[in-house]
């Protein structure tokens, strides 16, 4: 399980300590990655910028992208995501305050394999952690596992 | 020869006196008798002759003539009696008389033919009678003259008024003599002088406006070139210095041998119309660019509110988030620590945390009320209604509620937005019949004055229908959130749904008698009109 490692894309700190709460309470032990805007996002899975030159890792199992985020959004992640041929059969799971119509649009076109709103009550928010873990950390078979 | 000879030779023949026995009286009676007979036939002829020449109007004058010639003849043979008294030439005298027979039986003759002719040769009265009616004849005609003389000046009366009312003139232009008439009117309209544009017409280019001369005798020009209608809008400067705008509208004429040689027409004065359209023009105009900036604002506005929608759906939840997340951290972590009291202190927090949460969705689902895009298409209402209806049903089964869904009511309009309107609806008549133990929702339609609504019936709470105009404001509640939950929303919702449907929503009910909320929707060939 510990090689099974989720990367976290999230600007809030309160929201990362949250999610990583709900994750932890939902007994997920995995890796947890944090990285607190896109580019660096970006940076960490291709190894580039401050990255360059880390030991070959596997991709993480999912990557869990919020939309709002500082340099890069989300959206743009997740297209850099897509358009590289190591990331693009790589699990992404939008988890995203909005509801909005739109983004859910933007992000089912351009590959986002799911899409989660974060509940307002904690509890609720507790349950989709867990359901997440529980899916895309055992149930889900990934495409390939290969490193970077 | 031998018969002239004959004709003179007395052939032994006594004179005619030898008969009388030379006796004097006698001799002379017949000599005196004779030649008076003679004069006078010899004289008629010459009368008659003097008379047609002064008559030749006369009719069957030729017979006259003829009679002249029978009284000659006979004078001849008077005059032959005379001179056979004493020359015995009775040869010529037979000639003379078979002369005289000839001429007699032709008159004779010619007369019986001519009789019935000559029958018909009117008489005095005839013509006196035919006179009288030529003169009451002149008298008439001359009466019909004057009268059409009167009936003429009215009608030219009437058109120069009626051209002086329209401010407008006829002309006319004959080509082949460069003629050219214009009514007195038309020179009013003109500003010239009656009398001075005829005929010469070498004013016209100093009374139109040169920027339009060469277009005005250029159509001129070219209806006469195709022989069709002319018309032409153009300027004029006239001798007072007014410019004015003449419409003028012209037929051309064609000569007997099919070529236009003539062309007449009508000028009308278009000032006030021209001005009126350019003031239209303009307030169009202006019209236009105020419709264009208020759309401007209103796509600005609709854009402010998207973001706004959009700042709301990811910003505002995400702090409350935190507040409920480590509230109840705080319950979890720090067990120990707290007491009942500071519990219930975190359990309020967490409890209006999660309001202002449902608050926010409502407000936002409001907002994308408005802002949804309609597609409108007739779909099934009674399906959505029983779908929904067993989705309510399904989050308190123990609840006995008698659901009374009419089959086959369809509507026009946008699904997805009556869907949420209907959610609305059934929601709130879940809601407020939640006290009674066994609960009756219906959906219909009913006809009402001839115009169909849409209803959802319940038995529930009701309202006091005096508050009935604060029902469909958002956040306005008519009960507390003791009494019954909720955000105050919905029904805002429902109200924005069917306003955007073009329908209308209104409410009957009374305290504990249940309330029925009827609805309306614009028929399905109306539907553009609401988009």
């Amino acid at each position: 399980m510990k090689h099974k490692q989720i990367l976290l894309v999230e600007d809030n700190p309160d929201d990362e300590a949250l999610t990583v709460r709900a994750l932890r309470k939902s007994n997920v032990a995995n890796d947890i990655v944090v990285v607190r805007d896109g580019v660096e996002a970006v940076n960490y899975l291709f190894c580039e910028g401050p990255f360059a030159g880390s030991a070959p890792r596997p991709l993480p199992q999912v990557v869990l992208l919020d939309l709002n985020l500082p340099k890069l959004d989300g959206l743009g992640v997740l297209r850099r995501i897509r358009a590289d041929e190591r990331t693009r059969l790589l699990p992404v799971v939008i988890v995203s305050s909005s509801d909005e119509e739109e983004d859910r649009i933007q992000g089912y076109s351009l590959g986002a394999n799911s899409y989660v709103r974060k509940p307002v009550d904690f509890e609720q928010f507790v349950q989709a952690a867990m359901q997440l873990g529980l899916y895309w950390l055992i149930l889900n078979e990934p495409p390939v596992i290969r490193n970077i | 020869m031998h018969f002239f000879q004959q004709l003179l030779d007395s052939g032994g023949f006594q004179p005619h006196g030898f008969c009388y026995a030379w006796n004097t009286g006698l001799v002379w009676l017949n000599v005196v008798s004779d030649l008076l007979i003679a004069a006078a036939y010899f004289a008629i002829p010459v009368i008659l002759f003097w008379f047609l020449r002064k008559r030749r109007d006369i009719p069957f004058g030729w017979i006259l003539g003829l009679f002249g010639v029978f009284i000659v003849a006979c004078g001849t043979t008077h005059a032959m009696e005379v001179w056979n008294l004493w020359h015995a030439q009775y040869w010529l005298a037979g000639v003379v008389k078979a002369v005289t027979a000839v001429a007699s039986v032709g008159t004779a003759v010619v007369l019986t033919q001519a009789i019935p002719r000559l029958l018909h040769v009117p008489n005095l009265s005839d013509w006196a009678k035919s006179n009288t009616d030529l003169e009451t004849r002149v008298a008439q005609r001359t009466r019909d003259l004057l009268e059409a003389n009167a009936s003429m000046r009215k009608y030219r009366e009437t058109l120069g008024l009626a051209q002086k009312a329209a401010r407008m003139g006829a002309w006319d232009r004959d080509m082949a003599t460069g003629r050219h008439t214009w009514t007195t009117e038309l020179e009013e309209v003109f500003g010239v002088q009656p009398g001075t544009y005829n005929d010469t017409a070498e004013i016209w280019p100093n009374l139109v406006h040169p920027d339009d001369l060469a277009a005005v005798d250029n159509a001129v020009a070219e209806s006469l070139r195709e022989a069709s209608e002319f018309s032409s809008e153009f300027r004029i400067i006239r001798p007072d210095g007014k410019q004015r705008w003449i419409s003028a509208r012209g037929s051309v004429v064609r000569d007997g041998e099919g070529r236009p040689n003539r062309m007449v027409g009508v000028n009308i004065d278009v000032t006030e119309q021209r001005q009126a359209q350019e003031q239209i023009r303009t307030l169009n105009a202006s019209l236009e660019s105020r419709v264009a900036e208020r759309t401007r604002d209103l796509s600005n506005a609709n854009k402010e509110l998207e973001s706004f929608s959009y700042s709301v759906s990811h910003d505002l939840r995400s702090p409350l988030r935190t507040i409920d997340g480590f509230s109840l951290a705080l319950l979890e972590d720090c067990i120990d620590t707290l007491d009942e009291v500071g519990k219930g202190h975190l359990h309020r927090i967490r409890a209006a945390t999660q309001r202002m949460g449902t608050l926010i969705d409502n407000l936002l689902n409001l907002s994308r009320v408005t802002r949804a895009q309609l597609n409108a298409q007739t779909f099934d209402l009674s399906g959505v209604v029983s779908s929904i209806a067993e989705e309510i049903q399904a989050t308190q089964p123990e609840r006995q509620v008698t659901w009374h869904i009419q089959p086959d009511v369809f509507a026009s309009g946008d699904s997805h937005l009556l869907k949420v309107a209907m959610e609305n609806l059934l929601n709130n008549a879940w809601k407020f019949t939640s006290r009674r133990a066994n609960a009756s929702i219906a959906f219909g339609k009913v006809e009402n004055n001839g115009c169909s609504a849409f209803f959802v019936k319940d038995d529930g709470a009701g309202f006091d229908p005096a508050y009935a105009d604060r029902l469909f404001g958002a956040f306005q509640r008519l009960h507390t959130t003791a009494e019954f939950p909720g955000t105050g929303v919905g029904l805002a919702t429902v109200q924005r749904v069917i306003h955007r449907h073009g329908g209308r929503i209104w409410a009957e009910s009374a305290v504990d008698q249940g309330a029925t909320f009827y609805f309306t929707l614009p028929q399905s060939d109306s539907q553009g009109a609401t988009k």
